[in-house]
């Protein structure tokens, strides 16, 4: 249960720890367990009106196959280092940039770890003008800065309409 | 798989691989054999690498892409930038979001006091201020003097002097030299790059800004008298154009017998032109010179260049030149090597000579010179050379072979940080494309266009207006649309002596003809769209319509056979015929009546036989002759056009009407 409580992707990532974990001990989960799993599973609605983006349309279980990891790094990794404060910090800069770029960012927060860099990315909506956009960038890839103490990059992307990241209607 | 089979596909392998790289392998080979036959292996010397050299020499492996933005800006097209505004105003915002990120941490200091990194890296934490209740000592102090903190070293000794710590006088010292070299005022940061590249100051400043009774005179005053503290405040004097005290403070200091730093005695000779009347200038220089070496010192590059400056600055009539050359000659004896500043000087120095080839000769052995160096900054000059060489090269010698060399040395290695700023870099290319526009063919320019433009330099307005001028020269038609999509991303669609240029010679190299060409087409989907942009943007101060721009869009939309957007711009004709300075052409009003008779638009032809009666067209009458001749019209047009033109134009008709019943009876 505490697992299911934080973020959907750290979610999946602890998942796969766990299941890794649970192995070693010779301990699997049930069929009980698979079939009640929730996360990541979007309701299908009765006129097929909700839009998902091409990562809400694939399951949890295609990560690696279909879809990629909304956060790269290695803490999880034998040897890893700080996977707690990783996952917390990945949370604060996820907070952070939905709230700074209110109302702006159409997909997930992708969140890459390369030595001592963090690399954020993601698709927006061209909602506000370039400068303004220019501006922000500035101010978290600063702010970010100061809080993580390590060299903080943007890597956007734009789209004209928030259609162009929908994958389907369910 | 038997052994054999095996030992047959290797050598199969071996022959193939042979065959294809029997290059490579007759030096593996020759490899071999010398490492068999040599017996002593000599290990090279090690050689002592820096801590950045590794990033270094990888940079070195890429060079600037053309076709990319410059890497400061976010690859995307929406947020790629191509006019130079939005280049400034882009790459300024995303500063001033960085200055507003550096505001917060600032104000919300407690904030951001957490330790993630280990070792602490010091940029990531807020400022600290120090207030009275802090233990301050020489450290500190030294601490902030080197990290270039005005205000707060000053704070900082005083409250050393208030909680009674002895400051040692090295530190002393440091202070007062950090005061006078800064003038006491707070720097712009070091990180904010953009700012700096952006900033419109070209100027060289000559008004005094010194403070006079500043902390650091007041320093001066308290420390003791001696050649380090008289070399630091003269120098910040001069700096700051106190000529008239700093000066005195030399003369005293060299009176009392002190030995003074190299600097004070460049200065001196940099701002010999304020002190010394025009006949003794280069006696004081001089004079200068040998105080300098009676106190032990070897003129450097500076002193090259504060003597070059000072000769820049003489009189036209003086013999400058002779002395500037013979000066760069007498210093290369004391292996002071010129620094692209003091090529600058140079040039300068001979730009009043009235000759060409002597211009020719300087800026040519000057290149011979330097021709596939690299440089590093060696002199706060060096970055006005390209700016200066540039302009050289379009204003006294027009020689654009002489422009490709100074080119080709700017993009020679890593010359190119020596540019200078934004400004310098816009205008240095204005004069380079000024001079290929004037004197090379139009696939020449336009080679160059596509690779500078827009990534590299975006051209001014004058530039677009002279490039135009030259497609319409050389008759160039296909170029046009292509020209007025730059403009449109140039953000120049909406200036006026852009678009008369266009529109004119889009008209002159148009060809009409029936059915309209393909290139026709083109243009007239070019002015057209001109038209509508201009007619469509929010922007307050629209463009003044004339008569001709508005006439050449009409003749060429007809050209392209569009009646409905001729008539369209003949309507904005007649609505704004007040507003609209000047009238078409006759001939493009003719072309529109043929238009409209052959659309059967009568009112149309009605409101054109109006509009070129009211403008007082001599050759009305022809244009309603041929109206009547092709269109029957009803007889209340035919009152309107008699009182309009008199009764006399039905004359033609009425005869030959009579002629045709004569003819039947």
């Amino acid at each position: 249960m505490i697992i299911l409580s934080v973020n959907k992707s750290l979610r999946l990532i602890e998942l796969c720890a766990v299941k890794q974990f649970t192995s070693y001990r010779n301990f699997s989960l049930t069929s009980v367990c698979e079939a009640h799993k929730q996360a990541g599973k979007y309701r299908t609605t009765r006129n097929r009106s909700r839009p998902l983006t091409y990562e809400m349309a694939n399951l949890p279980t295609t990560i690696a196959h279909y879809k990629s990891w909304n956060s790269w790094n290695t803490s999880c990794m034998f040897e890893g280092v700080r996977p707690a404060e990783t996952a917390v910090e990945d949370e604060f800069i996820r907070k952070f940039i939905t709230g700074t770029w209110h109302n702006l960012f159409v997909s997930e927060i992708i969140i890459k770890r390369q030595y001592n860099i963090i690399r954020v990315a993601g698709i927006i909506y061209r909602g506000i003008q370039q400068r303004k956009m220019y501006f922000l960038i500035g101010y978290s890839e600063e702010l970010l800065s100061y809080w993580l103490q390590c060299p903080v990059k943007l890597e956007l992307q734009t789209v004209s309409s928030r259609k162009d990241v929908i994958f389907k209607y369910i | 798989m038997s052994l054999s089979n095996i030992l047959q596909n290797t050598r199969c392998y071996i022959c193939g691989l042979n065959l294809l790289r029997s290059t490579e392998a007759q030096i593996f080979i020759r490899m071999c054999s010398n490492i068999s036959e040599s017996k002593e292996i000599v290990i090279p010397k090690r050689i002592p690498r820096g801590p950045t050299d590794i990033l270094k020499a990888l940079a070195s492996t890429i060079k600037r892409d053309p076709t990319a933005p410059h890497y400061k800006f976010h690859d995307d097209p929406y947020l790629i930038p191509i006019s130079n505004s939005s280049k400034r105003i882009f790459a300024l915002s995303q500063e001033s979001g960085r200055k507003t990120a550096m505001w917060v941490r600032e104000k919300h200091a407690e904030l951001f006091q957490h330790r993630e990194a280990e070792p602490p890296i010091e940029a990531f934490f807020p400022k600290i201020v120090y207030d009275e209740t802090d233990d301050v000592d020489n450290e500190t102090l030294a601490k902030l003097i080197k990290s270039a903190l005005i205000s707060d070293s000053i704070n900082v000794y005083k409250l050393m002097q208030k909680c009674n710590v002895e400051i040692s006088e090295d530190n002393k010292q440091a202070l007062l030299e950090l005061l006078c070299f800064f003038n006491e005022t707070e720097q712009l940061a070091e990180e904010l790059i953009e700012e700096r590249w952006f900033s419109r100051d070209m100027s060289e400043n000559l008004k005094k800004t010194w403070r006079n009774g500043s902390y650091a005179e007041k320093l001066f005053e308290e420390l003791p008298k001696n050649s380090k503290t008289y070399s630091a405040i003269i120098l910040g004097m001069l700096k700051y154009n106190e000529i008239e005290r700093g000066y005195k403070l030399y003369q005293e200091a060299i009176n009392e017998g002190f030995i003074l730093s190299v600097n004070v005695y460049n200065s001196i000779i940099k701002v010999s032109s304020l002190v010394a009347s025009l006949e003794q200038r280069w006696n004081f220089i001089t004079e200068n010179l040998s105080i300098m070496n009676e106190h032990g010192h070897k003129p450097n590059l500076q002193t090259l260049n504060a003597i070059l400056f000072a000769l820049m600055r003489m009189p036209k009539k003086s013999k400058k030149q002779e002395l500037a050359l013979n000066t760069i000659a007498e210093l290369k004896k004391f292996g002071v090597e010129p620094s692209l500043g003091s090529y600058h000087f140079l040039l300068l120095i001979f730009s009043n000579v009235q000759d060409i080839s002597t211009h020719f000769n300087i800026l040519s052995s000057i290149l011979d010179n330097i021709q596939g160096k690299e440089f590093t900054i060696r002199d706060s000059s060096d970055v006005l050379f390209f700016f200066t060489a540039m302009d050289t090269c379009r204003y006294y010698l027009n020689d654009i072979n002489i422009a490709y060399r100074v080119n080709e040395l700017l993009w020679f290695g890593n010359n190119y940080n020596l540019i200078g700023n934004s400004i310098r870099e816009s205008i240095y290319y204005r004069n380079f494309f000024c001079l290929i526009i004037q004197s090379e063919d139009l696939k020449t320019i336009f080679k160059f266009y596509d690779f500078y433009v827009p990534n590299i330099y975006t051209p001014e307005i004058n530039v677009m207006e002279e490039l135009i001028k030259t497609v319409t020269m050389n008759g160039a038609v296909e170029y046009y649309p292509k020209l007025w999509t730059d403009i449109v991303l140039f953000e120049m669609w909406n200036k006026q002596q852009i678009l008369i240029e266009l529109l004119r010679g889009m008209v002159l190299n148009n060809v009409s003809c029936i059915p309209p060409s393909e290139i026709s087409i083109q243009l007239g989907e070019t002015a057209w769209s001109s038209f509508v942009k201009n007619e469509d943007s929010l922007i307050k101060t629209k463009i003044e319509w004339t008569g001709e721009m508005l006439g050449n869009i009409l003749s060429l939309c007809l050209s392209a056979d569009n009646f409905e957007r001729a008539g369209k711009i003949f309507m904005k004709l007649v609505k704004d015929e007040t507003q609209i300075i000047g009238v078409p052409q006759f001939n493009t009003l003719n072309t529109f009546l043929d238009a409209c008779i052959k659309n059967r638009d009568v009112k149309l032809c009605f409101m054109c036989i109006e509009y070129s009666f009211e403008n007082g067209y001599d050759n009305v009458t022809s244009l309603a002759k041929k109206l009547i001749k092709n269109i029957n019209l009803s007889p209340a047009n035919k009152t309107h056009l008699a009182a309009l033109l008199g009764q006399e134009i039905f004359k033609d008709e009425e005869e030959l009407n009579n002629m045709q019943t004569d003819a039947t009876i």
